[in-house]
């Protein structure tokens, strides 16, 4: 008898663990096409006696996969933010060769001064040059333009980065407490550990970080620069509001500064690395190459007072912008002058300005006059400014384009050192795309769900519950034999 | 349990990504046969852009310099065939004043042929080329000469003629004139007229500095000339003598005298106008030579940019089929993977 009734309950316990790993292959078609979840599969532990049950279900997952493929987006995302930026800078300087380029439109303004020296008189030259003259200022506000935007725009970026960073770490503390919790318990962790995993996939998109698991499961997180961001509790991240034209509030965590020049831990992967990079390096960097230029032509095209003996300062002429106006010495770079750039009105012809002023000179007042006869073909400032762009002289080293340049030769440079930075980025986030795509893939052949697998593995489950019934079915009616023959 | 089978999402992910990537460069490779040129150029050449930015204002100022240099070198042609007329009046004048100096009606010759060649020298040193006053120096806007008549050269001429002689220059006491004497107010007080100060408060407007070119190498180059070169002032002088001293009944001796000293001054003139044409022509020469280095250096220079933003058509042209094929069998591939499950035969 007794082994009659023990088949019966074999049979039964096989009923229900095919109901269980149904219920689990249906889980993991449902979630086919996720790419946060992890396949699952039961464990199926054979019980002295009274048949299987299944014991645990288990997720298929390969940690340090996981870890390379979290790091890996990080870096991507950031180098991503990084080959935006630059594209935009790029695109505002002009492309290389182009004449409406910033090297463009100086190389026409240095030709439309030499046409105008070589025909003094024409009218035609000197409104040319006005109008070239325009469109380098033109250009060269734009570009500080555009640089101020995407500072702007990284600095809104990383302010929405760090809410989100705090909302994730809030997310992510009710997850790893409940894993916490539920650890060394039967109960079923598998969704709440694939949560987690995607919190973090989430939170190093925003921000490099490095995972640690301690005993009973729980995870601390940390920067990739090594800071705290959580560790039983999430810490408070915080930008600070003050936002300069040459820098940014830093990024804190629980006061530690994480971004900014001062910051000792400065993150550096994920948007806000990338972002705190490009709002604080290099679009500033550009705009110091921008001031450069602006304050150079400034200096360059200024008006000395044709008697000396009045002790008159030398003024501002065919470029202004200083507040109040002033002639920068050589290689001095003045802050934020590309962005109040332009030309001197009085040479524009539409406005009733005289172009014949930047060959006469007396932009600047009646002591600057240089063409006192008023010889009309006069070429002795012709003569010098037509050279003006080319002459070297002494530029400030910090730009890193040596210690001698002209305008020229730094605005050459400029293009250079963008487009080399942009190549650089772009060459780095086709590797790092590569990379995590890589990693992506390797851990979803772990990690995915083949629709094909779950649906064989059902038809198998299919003949086990139909065999397990039909056990039932002979068990039952050899029983009705047995309770016949007994009656 | 180690999954065997590929991830259904996977399965569907992959040919996408790899569609995208391949459309991307697809679409550069036929921006790239359409400009000839690299379709990204600053990604293309990242720090070397610098260098390609240098070789394109190198280029812009050397298409500059090429119009510079022909319109200069058009107004020296221009002022070079006026000192060729000018030239040519001067032979003329000379052969007529020679024939003059011993003629019967010698003074009437001499005196018509130096009013006609005075108008036909003004108006030739006042010849406009392009807006610009071929002589003025730098002040091209005025003319250069301002008529001769009841001009303030021909009133310093009378009054200096009234002061030394002590009547008018048409007054009958002419005749009293002895050789001597009119060969003092020549070389003295009439000379004085026409030295460098006088000429240019006197006779002329024009400035005395030449209007040069700049050539890409720093180099000035003086293609130009000014009505107040030497030729212009001894030709002025002479013709002025002959027209306003002779007005009166001079006598024979007195007029060939007048006559010998604007036969030298004349041919003083001639070896000045030769001396500026040659000097208009080595500008000339530097100008074709500076043309013909600018020729060379653009070609360079169109050579180097072409090496850094060129694209070989051909290998862009099987890039192209080869990228279509492997697009084509991307899609091949998608539709048939998507109708590729075991769903459909259970």
């Amino acid at each position: 008898m007794s082994s009659l009734s023990s088949a019966l309950d074999h049979a039964l316990s096989g009923l229900m663990t095919t109901a269980s790993r149904s219920a689990i292959a249906s889980r993991n078609v449902t979630q086919a096409q996720n790419e946060d979840y992890t396949r699952k599969s039961a464990s199926v532990l054979s019980l002295p006696g009274s048949g299987a049950t299944l014991s645990a279900v288990r997720r298929s997952i390969d940690q340090q996969l996981l870890e390379k493929a979290i790091e890996a987006s990080s870096i991507s995302a950031a180098r991503q933010i990084t080959v935006d930026a630059f594209n935009r800078l790029s695109t505002a300087i002009g492309e290389a060769g182009d004449g409406s380029s910033l090297a463009g439109t100086l190389a026409t303004l240095q030709g439309s001064l030499k046409d105008y020296d070589s025909d003094p008189s024409n009218d035609a030259f000197g409104i040319t040059v006005a109008s070239a003259a325009a469109a380098v200022a033109n250009r060269l506000s734009a570009i500080a333009a555009e640089i101020s935007a995407v500072r702007n725009d990284a600095d809104q970026r990383m302010a929405d980065s760090v809410g989100h960073i705090n909302a994730l770490l809030d997310q992510f503390k009710v997850v790893n407490e409940a894993i916490v919790r539920g650890n060394g318990s039967s109960s079923d962790l598998a969704d709440n550990l694939d949560q987690r995993d995607s919190i973090l996939k989430l939170l190093s998109a925003e921000i490099g970080i490095r995972t640690s698991v301690g005993s009973s499961n729980d995870m601390s997180i940390f920067t990739d620069s090594g800071v705290v961001l959580f560790q039983g509790s999430a810490r408070v991240v915080r930008m600070q509001d003050a936002y300069g034209p040459r820098t940014g509030g830093s990024v804190l965590v629980d006061g530690v500064p994480i971004t900014g020049p001062g910051a000792v831990m400065q993150v550096h992967e994920g948007r806000l690395g990338a972002l705190a990079g490009i709002r604080d390096s290099f679009a500033p960097a550009l705009g110091r190459q921008m001031d450069a230029i602006a304050s150079g032509l400034v200096q360059k095209f200024a008006e000395s007072p044709n008697d000396p003996s009045l002790g008159l300062p030398a003024a501002p002429g065919l470029f202004v912008g200083t507040v109040p106006p002033f002639v920068p010495t050589e290689g001095e770079i003045i802050p934020g002058l590309s962005l109040r750039f332009g030309i001197n009105p009085a040479v524009d012809s539409d406005t009733g300005g005289n172009p014949h002023l930047i060959r006469d000179g007396g932009l600047a007042g009646s002591a600057y006059v240089y063409n006192t006869s008023g010889h009309a073909s006069f070429q002795d400032r012709l003569h010098a400014l037509s050279a003006a762009l080319e002459t070297l002289g002494q530029i400030d080293p910090s730009l890193g384009f040596g210690s001698e340049g002209s305008i020229r030769s730094i605005a050459g440079q400029s293009a250079g050192w963008t487009e080399s930075r942009r190549q650089s980025a772009q060459s780095d986030a086709d590797v790092a795309g590569a990379t995590a795509s890589r990693a992506a893939e390797s851990l979803s052949r772990i990690a995915g769900v083949s629709i094909d697998e779950e649906m064989a593995s059902l038809l198998d489950l299919e003949k086990t519950y139909q065999a397990s019934a039909k056990i039932i079915t002979v068990i039952d009616s050899m029983l009705a034999n047995l309770l016949d023959v007994v009656g | 349990m180690v999954a065997l089978g590929f991830p259904t999402v996977l399965l569907s992910s992959k040919p996408r990504t790899a569609i995208g990537g391949l459309q991307q460069r697809l679409a550069s490779a036929q921006t790239e046969i359409a400009t000839q040129r690299k379709a990204d150029i600053g990604l293309h050449l990242g720090a070397a852009t610098a260098r390609f930015v240098d070789l394109n204002w190198q280029l812009a100022e050397l298409d500059g310099q090429k119009l510079r240099i022909s319109a200069a070198r058009n107004r020296a042609e221009a002022t070079q065939s006026t000192l060729e007329s000018i030239r040519s009046l001067t032979g003329d004048f000379l052969e007529t004043l020679a024939g003059a100096r011993g003629a019967a009606l010698g003074q009437d010759i001499a005196g018509q042929a130096a009013s006609g060649s005075i108008a036909s020298l003004y108006n030739l040193l006042n010849a406009e080329f392009g807006g610009v006053k071929l002589f003025g120096g730098l002040n091209s806007q005025t003319n250069p000469m301002p008529d001769y008549e009841g001009g303030s050269g021909q009133q310093a001429v009378r009054d200096a003629f009234a002061a030394n002689f002590g009547f008018a220059p048409s007054d009958p006491s002419a005749a009293s004139i002895t050789p001597d004497r009119m060969l003092d107010f020549v070389n003295g007080a009439f000379a004085i007229l026409f030295d460098e100060a006088n000429w240019q408060t006197l006779w002329t407007e024009a400035a005395p500095k030449n209007a040069t070119v700049m050539l890409s190498n720093g180099q000035q180059v003086e293609a130009s000339s000014s009505a107040t070169a030497g030729f212009a002032v001894s030709l002025t002088q002479a013709f002025s003598m002959m027209l306003e001293l002779s007005q009166g009944p001079l006598r024979q001796d007195a007029f060939a005298a007048l006559v010998d000293t604007a036969l030298s001054k004349m041919s003083g003139a001639q070896q000045e106008l030769i001396a500026e044409q040659s000097r208009m022509g080595l500008a000339q020469e530097r100008l074709t030579a500076a043309e013909a280095e600018r020729d060379t250096k653009s070609v360079t220079a169109k050579k180097a940019i072409e090496m850094m933003q060129g694209v070989d058509t051909y290998a862009l042209a099987m890039k192209v089929n080869t990228l279509t094929t492997q697009l084509e069998a991307s899609y091949a591939l998608t539709g048939r993977l998507s109708r590729l499950s075991l769903l459909a035969y259970i």
